[in-house]
């Protein structure tokens, strides 16, 4: 069953689905959103959500993972900034 | 750190992880133990504190607290939190946060655990733990840990299918729940399952590609520094490593754990890998053992390593003996054995 974050994905990538989505309760309901999420997601802006996510790809890049999918091996999980110990 | 040891000549082990249950309130599909509900296996608080002081003698400098669930077992975890801040290790818990039901259950538990001397959490966040935990729980449990100011909070996602959900999660915590992530490290965990031999998509890289990768200039990085991670299982198994995929290396039921390091010295196998990685080993293996290791495809080295030592066959591989000297054994003392010698001493 599709959830908030797949509606959230659709904002970014899919904008004109997305809004017919809101549009139409019946679609609404199969994402399983709360009223107050919902709510919260017709007051959104498209263009917002996609500048946060893009920000967040970003950490995501530079971070351990650095797009390998790979343990990051860099004892990350023990502390400092992992993003700042992988080069970009 | 206190301690009245030397410096450590027998490993290089930078953490210790505790997996003291598989109890979990969820099952994922990626879980390295299999937890779940049902799973009512706990790590002997005596055990625990032994190989704890074990620990701390044997100058390991951090620890981890994970399972399962390590909330389920709150008196444990406590017991090890106190202790291992009486020896002045670093200490990380890993949770699923689903005991942070409220802010304010959030706040006592962890203020709880913090007075004990917790300084670091790790929080699950992703589909699989998602389907069952509330995301306001780990919203809960990130503002509870910023109020008490830990050193160090981070937040795991994780494992197959992850990679594009993982970003609305973080997004709806940031806009939907007001929880800034800015100061929280994001840690996409390795795509490594007991499920991942079916998931043929991260399969990307030639064994040649793995082991070339820097030089390729591939996305694709070593993991740094190999078997410096130790994790105790709830059974008393003792991996070199942060998962269960690697070869066992001993069983601190049958023996301290100081003996099973200290042994590491003449696991030949164990000194190929952690002197070579793992490309030497699955070549040799290939050679001598009718394995393919060399010629499948993989998403990372920890893959690599994975598909060897999951073979039955090779499970205790990093517990065989490699021919030393009397002179070795006699100072303590590792001399390195030149990597085609321990490999022409094997004979199967």
């Amino acid at each position: 069953m599709p959830d908030v974050f797949d509606l959230l994905s659709l904002a970014r990538v899919d904008t004109a689905t997305f809004k017919a989505i809101l549009a139409d309760e019946r679609k609404v309901a199969e994402f399983g959103l709360t009223s107050a999420q919902l709510e919260a997601i017709k007051k959104m802006d498209p263009n917002h959500l996609r500048l946060i996510v893009d920000a967040i790809e970003e950490r995501l890049r530079v971070g351990p993972v650095a797009g390998t999918n790979a343990c990051p091996g860099t004892f990350a999980c023990i502390g400092g900034r992992p993003a700042e110990r992988i080069p970009r | 750190m206190n301690s009245n040891n030397i410096s450590d000549p027998y490993h290089s082990f930078n953490l210790a992880t505790f997996i003291i249950t598989y109890k979990c309130p969820i099952s994922c599909p990626m879980c390295f133990f299999a937890c779940g509900p049902d799973r009512e296996e706990v790590l002997s608080k005596d055990l625990a504190l032994d190989v704890l002081e074990e620990a701390k003698d044997l100058q390991i400098p951090a620890i981890g607290i994970a399972g399962g669930e390590p909330f389920f077992h709150m008196v444990l975890m406590r017991e090890l939190i106190k202790k291992a801040a009486s020896y002045e290790m670093t200490i990380i818990v890993v949770t699923n946060a689903y005991w942070a039901t409220s802010q304010d259950a959030a706040l006592r538990k962890l203020r709880d655990l913090k007075e004990l001397g917790l300084q670091r959490i790790q929080i699950s966040l992703d589909d699989q733990h998602q389907r069952s935990i509330p995301i306001e729980r780990v919203a809960n449990a990130i503002r509870a840990a910023t109020e008490l100011d830990f050193e160090d909070i981070k937040l795991l996602g994780s494992s197959k299918g992850n990679s594009e959900k993982f970003k609305y999660q973080l997004l709806y915590l940031e806009e939907f729940l007001a929880v800034s992530t800015v100061n929280i490290d994001l840690i996409d965990r390795a795509r490594t399952s007991h499920r991942y031999f079916e998931d043929q998509e991260q399969a990307r890289y030639s064994f040649d590609e793995l082991e070339h990768a820097d030089s390729l200039g591939l996305p694709v990085k070593r993991p740094g520094d190999c078997l410096s991670e130790m994790m105790l299982d709830v059974n008393g198994d003792v991996y070199p490593c942060c998962n269960n995929f690697v070869g066992r290396i001993g069983n601190v039921y049958a023996d301290r754990l100081r003996r099973i390091l200290e042994n590491l010295c003449f696991r030949r196998y164990f000194r190929i890998v952690k002197e070579d990685g793992p490309f030497e080993l699955a070549r040799y293996l290939d050679k001598t053992q009718n394995t393919n290791f060399s010629k499948r495809r993989y998403g990372n080295w920890c893959e690599l390593c994975a598909r060897m030592f999951q073979n039955d066959r090779f499970r205790d591989l990093l517990t065989y003996e490699c021919p030393v000297t009397t002179d070795d054994r006699a100072d303590n003392h590792c001399h390195t054995t030149p990597l085609m010698r321990v490999l022409g001493g094997h004979n199967q």
